[in-house]
């Protein structure tokens, strides 16, 4: 087969051939792939030998928390943001998407690793009592409420990946596929709900409540829509990845990451807009305390991971995105990906390692800033390790299914189809009620 | 879409033509019983002019009255255009094909509408000059470029501008093709309008082009509008106005208020035009399903300003949040705002059967727009009156008076008329981009079942 990068007619031509390829992709096993889980195995062991130790050793300071907190925040925005991208794809019946859906949905397993280490992390807290938060005392909160949505969420994107891969797993009668679709749409909408109140919670109480005088509230908002973002960009990544190590470029077709990489340069515009209308209100205001909160957060011990946050969240995939050129191709897309990924997680550490700094009595005012907290050796294996586990549940859970879900990949060739118009070929896209 | 019509070129011409080129007595009826109310409007304004600012019932700390929240309405109601327009076409969404026009044109008689309030807000309008152009030289006194007031009307007027640019791009094959249908004076006003459009090859290729340059560039013209209206509020240091959260949840209580103005306006057009053929309950049940997102986003951001209003418990923000929830008459107001804006309307629109149903959008969408105006009354309003301690014990509740009302019902009356000249004059409904989805449709086999489709062009 030649490189087929979207034609219709002649992707169904070779449906059989791409089927059989994508039940046994040929990079996905073999040697290439057993070093790749081992170097990943190993990167994994040395976050938990680490974290271990971490929740082993004393109590204070709280501050040797802050990487292991960014950590699993990068891992809700990127792994766990991923499967958004086939609920929004479901929801609008884009069929472009039919070849990264799988690879989304099956990143939520990432949700076996943030989960546990999220509630170790809700029981490193500080005294909850008379402290600034969205709870107000009540009791349990916040470790019991939380633990309860963290958990929640993990099982609503195990269901998921259950639900949708079960069709390549077992046959399916009518009834089945009755089901699939309900119940697809349904568990991505508590998915979605769930991922939201999550991430309010992860910046409500992992680190607002803990820094004096936070209480900006566009900040779990932007979070959550930054989450889409470096969801979709992980999504797209990964697909880049497994499309050429995994060869199944016959079955993901440029088309799709043309479509994705449009949605990546309007969510990288709306990470700009959201920072930017926190940043000029508190600018503009000129309160101490705002300032104060400025200067912590943004321009004074932490400035380096601030800007790399903007540049690479925002000024490099905007300035790569800008071009339909580059959006046109795999290879730009997956780079202003990659940066995303990245930047996302220099925002992570911009925001929870100050405030894991502060952890400590509830105080009325951030009288002064503290210095930087620069991570240590265990916060570096923790920082890789973390995503790395994540990574290898998702590169097994590859070799397990195609990593093209085959009855959106057959579902998106019986609606698409591709016919002479005038003098021209337009594609007839199907789309049932 | 399984009810899709297949009409033919000429009857789509004579179904969407009719109006603009024949006028009924029912036109001249509701022309003028608007323009009474409108009338009425300009007489109140005359005596704010002539008599001052006595006749509205601003007190010492409510100095920005239901005015200004009927500037905020408007401006939001002027989203729907670009949301439904702009979005949609770039993103190749069919169902836009019949609506597009009708947002577009409410965007702009909404926004023409929001502009005047500031002015009227002034008491005597000729000042607001002062604040625009520098007024004494000798002095060095210019206008702050630094204050939101300023940033305002020009993020209005390019605004608008380009709404204008954008409208009016999209209606030159329309008017070219009234003109080829019409004759006399009219014929001749079409042929200056249409600027020499035949609809040549090249013609359509740059009519798409400024289309789709149109759609991106306006977009963040868009969401900086009504970022700009929230920084009005959001830059005061005032408890319950000071929130970083403003921006995003003024766009998207703009869309949510905006997009259902756009339902109101489709019901009524589809009535009295009698556009059933063209604006059917498929439209509506898209609309009504970009209306769940619109709506459930709208309350997670108004959550999250509360929640985050009274998170850090500071005195001034909860005993803003208190005379909002437990205050008579705001408390009342608050639980129709989030009955109407959300409880009512999105338990009915998961259905498919609500959504299809033109009377239930029709009310829901009225709803929203109830809840929507109240919600921008209460952010204007709220704010203001809380007391200082000491300074202004003795202030009484703001009570808007009988002119305050009168205008306010002028403006609704306003955008209507604007809505009813501009269907008599062009039409309401796109008619080339109606004819192009009717060349694009398509219907695909699959098994025993046909499905609808849609031809598009290649991309690669």
């Amino acid at each position: 087969m030649s490189e087929v990068l979207g034609p219709v007619a002649r992707r169904r031509a070779h449906q059989a051939e791409i089927e059989a390829l994508l039940t046994r992709p040929r990079g996905l096993a073999g040697p290439a792939f057993g070093a790749a889980a081992g170097v990943l195995g190993l990167l994994a062991l040395a976050a938990g030998v680490n974290l271990g130790m971490l929740a082993l050793g004393s109590a204070e300071p709280r501050a040797k928390w802050g990487y292991t907190a960014s950590a699993v925040a990068f891992l809700l925005q990127t792994f766990q943001g991923a499967p958004l991208l086939a609920l929004t794809a479901r929801l609008t019946k884009s069929l472009w998407a039919a070849s990264l859906n799988r690879i989304a949905e099956l990143m939520a397993l990432g949700g076996l690793i943030t989960a546990p280490v999220f509630v170790l992390l809700l029981f490193q807290l500080p005294d909850w009592h008379t402290r600034p938060s969205i709870w107000f005392d009540w009791p349990g909160a916040p470790q019991g409420y939380d633990a309860a949505a963290i958990l929640m969420l993990a099982l609503a994107g195990l269901s998921l990946v259950e639900l949708t891969t079960r069709p390549d797993r077992r046959s399916a009668n009518p009834k089945h596929w009755a089901l699939l679709d309900a119940g697809a749409g349904t568990l991505g909408a508590i998915y979605a709900l769930l991922y939201v109140y999550v991430q309010v919670l992860l910046m409500g109480d992992l680190a607002m409540s803990l820094v004096p005088g936070w209480h900006s509230a566009i900040v779990p908002a932007s979070h959550a829509i930054q989450g889409l973002q470096a969801g979709f960009a992980s999504v797209v990544l990964a697909a880049a990845l497994t499309r050429r190590l995994g060869r199944v470029q016959h079955a993901m077709p440029l088309d799709a990451f043309w479509s994705a990489s449009k949605l990546l340069l309007a969510l990288t515009l709306l990470f700009f807009y959201l920072f930017w209308a926190e940043f000029l209100t508190y600018w503009y205001g000129r309160r101490p305390d705002e300032q104060t909160l400025l200067t912590l957060l943004m321009f004074g011990p932490y400035a380096v991971p601030f800007a790399l946050s903007l540049l690479l969240n925002f000024a490099a995939p905007f300035a790569l995105l800008i071009w339909n050129r580059v959006r046109r191709s795999v290879a730009g897309p997956m780079a202003a990906a990659a940066s995303i990924v990245l930047g996302s997680l220099f925002e992570q550490i911009r925001l929870f390692v100050p405030a894991w700094s502060l952890a400590g009595p509830v105080r009325k005012e951030l009288e002064a800033i503290p210095p930087a907290v620069f991570p240590a050796l265990p916060d570096v294996l923790i920082l890789i390790g973390l995503p790395a586990a994540a990574a290898l549940l998702t590169i097994c859970a590859l070799r397990a299914v195609a990593p093209v879900s085959i009855w959106e990949y057959k579902s998106e060739l019986l609606l698409k189809a591709d016919e002479p118009y005038l003098r021209a070929e337009v594609t007839v896209l199907a789309k049932p009620s | 879409m399984q009810e899709r019509a297949a009409l033919s070129p000429a009857q789509i011409n004579g179904d969407l033509l009719h109006f603009a080129l024949k006028t009924p007595r029912q036109f001249w009826i509701a022309l003028g019983v608007l323009g009474a109310i409108v009338l009425a409007g300009v007489v109140s304004e005359g005596f704010i002019v002539v008599l001052g600012l006595q006749l509205l019932g601003l007190t010492n700390t409510v100095y920005w009255s239901v005015f200004i929240a009927n500037f905020v309405f408007w401006v939001g109601i002027s989203h729907a255009g670009v949301m439904i327009s702009a979005i949609l076409r770039l993103v190749y969404a069919e169902w836009r094909r019949p609506i597009t026009r009708c947002a577009e044109v409410l965007t702009i008689f909404a926004l023409a509408t929001a502009g005047l309030f500031p002015l009227i807000h002034t008491g005597r309008v000729w000042r607001t000059i002062y604040w625009v152009f520098p007024y004494d030289f000798t002095r060095n006194v210019w206008p702050d470029v630094r204050s939101a007031l300023i940033w305002d009307p020009s993020a209005i007027v390019t605004y608008l501008i380009g709404t204008i640019l954008f409208v009016y791009s999209d209606l030159l094959p329309d008017l070219a093709n009234a003109r080829d249908r019409s004759a006399g004076f009219r014929r001749r006003v079409y042929a200056v309008l249409s600027l020499g459009f035949r609809g040549t090859v090249r013609q359509w290729r740059l009519q798409t082009i400024a289309g789709i340059l149109l759609a991106s560039l306006i977009l963040p013209v868009f969401v900086s509008v009504h970022s700009i209206v929230s920084w009005d509020f959001s830059m005061a240091i005032l408890p319950g106005w000071h929130s970083t959260i403003f921006a995003p949840y003024f766009v998207i209580g703009a869309i949510h208020s905006g997009v259902a103005g756009v339902v109101t306006v489709m019901v009524l057009v589809r009535r009295f035009l009698r556009l059933e053929d063209y604006i059917r309950p498929e439209h509506f049940d898209a609309v009504g399903r970009l209306q769940v997102v619109v709506a459930a986003s709208w309350l997670f951001f108004f959550l999250m300003d509360f929640y985050f209003g009274i998170f850090s418990r500071e005195a001034a923000e909860i005993e803003v949040w208190n005379l909002r929830l437990f205050t008579p008459p705001y408390s009342a107001l608050l639980l129709v705002m989030i009955i109407t804006g959300y409880l009512i309307p999105v338990p009915l629109w998961l259905f498919r059967r609500c959504r299809r149903s033109v009377r239930i959008m029709f009310w829901t969408s009225l709803a929203v727009n109830v809840a929507l105006w109240i919600e921008r009354y209460m952010l204007v309003i709220t704010p203001l009156s809380y007391k200082e301690p000491f300074t202004f014990t003795w202030v009484t509740a703001y009570k808007p008076q009988p002119v305050e009302y009168i205008i306010t019902a002028a403006a609704v009356a306003l955008v209507l008329l604007g809505l009813l000249v501009f269907a008599k004059l062009f039409p309401i409904v796109p008619v080339w981009a109606v004819k192009e989805g009717q060349v694009l449709r398509r219907e695909v086999r699959i098994g025993r079942v046909t499905v609808p489709a849609v031809a598009r062009e290649k991309k690669y």
